[in-house]
């Protein structure tokens, strides 16, 4: 069997994948496929928690599953409008308000 | 192991205690069918300020009629006398911007918002019972979608912006802290944060892995009350989101979000066994808060973007009746957020209202506007008098009452931090003064350009009235703050 923690390392390393993505990233669907790996490396977590027996981990993540769809939907939906009007998805080119 | 019929008597039994929010999803589908097949917009305001009355009633009664806490759902959700006291603050605010949104175009123009900002407010209702890592979470998520898709709703150029920008912030909030979460089950293996099985486990947790787990899982409550260094959205979604949706911004989530954090500090501070001092990191956060919210307040030409910053602020102010732990600092945090919500959004509505009739959206616009709508002119002093936090307004009251707890919390503790906190607070007073009498200082000294025209008297609007009821209700609790802490004194914020 697998020990538990290599599921934290993996996990981790994901995270800061994902977190290294969103920061570096300019472009607005590449910093929503980071927060969707950041949300992945918590679901593991809350999975190799739970092998125990306990399914209140896996339940969560299952949740989080639903809720990173919902989010991706309105995301994508979003940034498709600011495509519309910018023509860019670039972050730092959508800068119209100053004041 | 209960058994499947145990489980499904739990379920009904605790859907009785679930009426406000039955009835709430049951609107929120109503709402959808009605803007289907109706086509126009003022059934639609007509049926939602009837519902949100209606939930405001239902939880009001389940206030009143709530004698021990429930736990619902096998202990997914808590209802305790705060919950419902929070649930009917939210009501009330979304009550109000049922009311304010009966000017605002883009809104109206589009049937979809009020169903959204029923999500909005159930998703509040959840947060303020939630007892559950779970429910925490999705309530969230609740919040922040519908608010994406909210901000957006001017949909010009702008509008986008700062949903983008709202939402890229808010999904890495929400990804942060539900990473912390991940880290806190793996510490307790128990999703249940009032069992004290959990705070056992907290206790003894590594120092470590535990300080950087729930610095993340604050992460995503401090963005929802737009606190630094997670305030960055609000500028921006203020500014371009409709007048109506940045009211409902200021206060229904902001309030949602207070409510669990001073749950959440609870647990966290352990009772005071944290050897982590998070009373002294709240309140250094708090500080910044209140320098960041009046001194970017100062230099804004934009009203909207001016109260963006005062939001900001406050929620500084009310951060710091979270860091003198004790019962009557939650209290007063309430009476803060009442009075909050009720001067916020009468000076939005005012915002909007010129808004729409003058087309004008920056300070120095509103020159002599107080000899052309002379009534408008008078409330929006005294609302602005009541958001600086001066006498004879409620606002004075609620700052005092915080400040007060703050000042018994350092005299317990002896606490350093908390003295500087206190300082910061009365000198950020001073200076949020500056900001806030700018706008009463261009409608009253300032000659408008155009004058002409100031026969005209524009008092008959419906949104005077409603300001004055706001107003005289916050008069009001400066005068007899007693009638409002008699029934806050019935909430045992005892944990």
């Amino acid at each position: 069997m697998i020990p538990l923690e290599h599921f934290y390392f993996i996990s981790a390393i994901l995270f800061a994948l994902g977190l290294a993505i969103v920061v570096t990233r300019r472009n607005a669907i590449f910093v929503l496929m980071g927060v969707e790996l950041m949300l992945n490396a918590a679901n593991i977590n809350f999975v190799a928690i739970s092998h125990g027996g306990k399914l209140e981990g896996q339940l969560f993540a299952l949740f989080v599953i639903v809720v990173a769809a919902a989010e991706a939907a309105v995301g994508l939906a979003i940034i498709l409008a600011v495509y519309r009007r910018f023509k860019t998805i670039n972050l730092d080119k959508v800068n119209e308000i100053t004041d | 192991m209960a058994s499947l019929a145990d489980k499904l008597s739990d379920i009904l039994n605790s859907a009785v205690n679930f009426g406000p929010e039955l009835l709430l999803v049951s609107g929120i589908l109503l709402l959808i069918v009605v803007d289907l097949m109706v086509k126009s917009s003022r059934w639609l305001s007509v049926v939602s300020i009837l519902l949100a009355t209606l939930v405001l009633v239902t939880d009001a009664m389940q206030w009143k009629l709530l004698e021990n806490p429930v736990a619902l759902f096998s202990e997914f959700l808590m209802l305790d006398s705060p919950a419902a006291a929070w649930k009917v603050v939210l009501d009330i605010g979304v009550l109000l911007v049922m009311i304010m949104a009966g000017r605002s175009v883009p809104l109206k123009s589009r049937g979809e918002s009020y169903p959204l900002i029923f999500t909005l407010l159930l998703g509040g209702h959840l947060l303020v019972m939630a007892s559950n890592l779970l429910i925490v979470y999705l309530s969230i998520e609740l919040i922040s979608i519908p608010s994406y898709v909210l901000a957006a709703f001017h949909f010009n150029k702008r509008g986008v912006e700062s949903a983008v920008k709202y939402l890229l912030f808010g999904a890495v909030a929400s990804a942060l802290m539900l990473y912390g979460m991940s880290w806190i089950y793996t510490f307790t293996g128990n999703l249940n944060f009032i069992r004290p099985e959990f705070i056992d486990a907290l206790l003894n947790a590594d120092i470590i892995p535990l300080t950087i787990a729930t610095v993340l899982m604050l992460s995503g409550l401090l963005f929802k009350i737009a606190a630094v260094p997670f305030h960055i959205w609000a500028p921006d979604a203020y500014t371009s989101s409709p007048t109506a949706v940045v009211a409902l911004f200021s206060t229904v989530p902001k309030l949602a979000g207070f409510s669990i954090l001073a749950k959440w500090f609870l647990v966290i501070n352990l009772f005071g066994l944290s050897s982590i001092d998070w009373v002294s990191i709240l309140s250094v956060i708090a500080m910044i808060t209140l320098l960041i919210g009046n001194f970017s307040a100062l230099r804004q030409s934009s009203v909207k973007r001016m109260l963006a910053y005062s939001s900001i602020a406050h929620t500084g102010f009310m951060m710091v009746a979270i860091v003198s732990v004790s019962e009557q600092a939650s209290r007063n945090l309430f009476f803060y957020a009442t009075v909050y919500t009720l001067m916020n959004i009468a000076v939005f509505t005012l915002v909007q209202l010129l808004e729409h009739k003058e087309n004008i959206t920056k300070a120095e616009e509103y020159k002599g506007m107080i000899r052309k709508y002379p009534f408008t002119g008078v409330l929006i002093v005294v609302l602005m008098i009541s958001l600086a936090g001066l006498p004879p307004t409620g606002g004075f009251t609620a700052k005092l009452l915080v400040f007060t707890s703050l000042w018994e919390a350092y005299d317990y503790t002896q606490n350093p931090v908390l003295l500087y906190l206190f300082l910061f607070g009365l000198l950020n007073t001073v200076i949020s003064l500056f900001f806030y009498l700018k706008v009463p200082f261009f409608m009253i000294f300032r000659e408008r350009s155009d004058p002409q025209k100031d026969g005209e008297q524009k008092n008959v609007v419906w949104e005077n009235y409603f300001v004055m009821i706001l107003v005289l209700v916050i008069l009001f609790l400066f005068f007899k703050p007693d009638s409002l802490m008699d029934v806050i004194n019935n909430i045992s914020f005892a944990f």
